[in-house]
């Protein structure tokens, strides 16, 4: 089977419950899995969009999108979903975490060039701090380079979001260049950092994995006690 | 050159699975994305394993596209291209085709419009 093709393979194969907010897996990591966007999730969007913290922090353009461009309409949902340049996954985490704990996306997607933008919004404060950021971007990183045969993957980032730019350097992503005072967050001007990651820098990360391998699609437990 | 001249959705040839003039038609009805491209790669898959080297992809029922589901149609592509003689079109409704373009994978694909390839 190709490798493609594996990637592709049926998520019911991959293991693990369905999620409880709905929409389907796509990569299940060992802290965080992704799952597809839901309409059910556009409530969150709206919180999330009017939330100046990850304005400041992030300024997604995808949240700026929806809250300015599309107005907050459920249309977006489906706009997302035909959106040939961009994948949008909802990341979740393991027990205890009832909501979204953020959003992770690639875009400005060229298949045939081989290149994507990542970004990943860790939206709730308590999540941070935590790898869950850490391993959203290495998981759809993975799925970038296994699904869509991406070859190069960048990502820009504030200067002065140091978690972010640790975060990226953790999953391997070099910085590569600055794009002077590109930012702006209302009262001034701020440098944006670019960094980039190349497929086999990609897949070097990937050998330094920890392999984590569930026996069967029951959550793990000791045996006595519910997991 | 290819000549892109989307069809509208109409109801595909034969069932889910048939034949259209020597080619094998696989259609796929509703969303081709993140989460159900994999679907598109297991029928083809599943085509090129009962021999068949001409296939034809109905996508007139498709409701939706994403990169995910472009780089599935390309991954269907290279399945039935390595074999020998292996042929893979497609019938594409006007969102597929318009996606298709914006992708800039027009080029990449051939497209049928009617019977025959």
């Amino acid at each position: 089977m190709s490798r493609v093709a594996a990637a592709l393979s049926e998520p019911s194969v991959r293991g693990g419950p369905p999620p409880p907010s709905g929409g389907v897996v796509i990569s299940r990591g060992t802290r965080v899995y992704l799952r597809t966007l839901t309409p059910r999730d556009l409530p969150l969007l709206t919180a999330w969009a009017d939330d100046p913290f990850l304005e400041r922090m992030v300024g997604s353009e995808f949240l700026h999108a929806y809250k300015h461009v599309w107005d907050r309409s459920p249309d977006f949902y489906e706009a997302v979903l035909t959106d040939a340049t961009q994948i949008v996954l909802v990341v979740e985490a393991y027990r205890g975490w009832e909501r979204p704990v953020g959003l992770v996306r690639l875009y400005n997607i060229h298949l045939l060039e081989g290149y994507a933008f990542l970004e990943t919004i860790i939206t709730d404060q308590r999540a941070m701090r935590r790898g869950f950021g850490v391993e959203a971007g290495k998981l759809i990183s993975y799925y970038g380079v296994d699904v869509l045969g991406l070859r190069r993957i960048e990502a820009k980032v504030y200067e002065y979001n140091v978690l972010s730019m640790n975060a990226l350097r953790r999953n391997g992503f070099q910085k590569e260049g600055v794009l002077r005072q590109a930012g702006f967050d209302g009262e001034r001007y701020w440098n944006l950092a670019v960094f980039g990651i190349l497929r086999e820098e990609i897949e070097a990360q990937r050998k330094k994995d920890k392999v984590y391998l569930p026996l069967d699609r029951a959550p793990e437990g000791n045996g006595r006690e519910p997991a | 050159m290819i000549t892109l001249q989307p069809t509208p959705a109409t109801p595909g040839p034969d069932a889910a699975r048939g034949h259209s003039a020597g080619a094998a038609v696989v259609r796929l009805d509703g969303p081709i994305t993140v989460a159900t491209a994999w679907k598109l790669v297991a029928r083809v898959a599943e085509a090129v394993e009962r021999g068949e080297t001409r296939l034809l992809l109905d996508l007139t029922r498709v409701t939706a596209l994403d990169p995910a589901g472009v780089a599935a149609l390309l991954e269907a592509q290279r399945l039935v291209e390595q074999r020998p003689g292996g042929t893979l079109a497609l019938h594409a409704n006007r969102l597929v085709a318009g996606i298709l373009t914006t992708s800039g994978t027009t080029g990449r694909f051939t497209l049928s419009h009617g019977a025959g390839m």
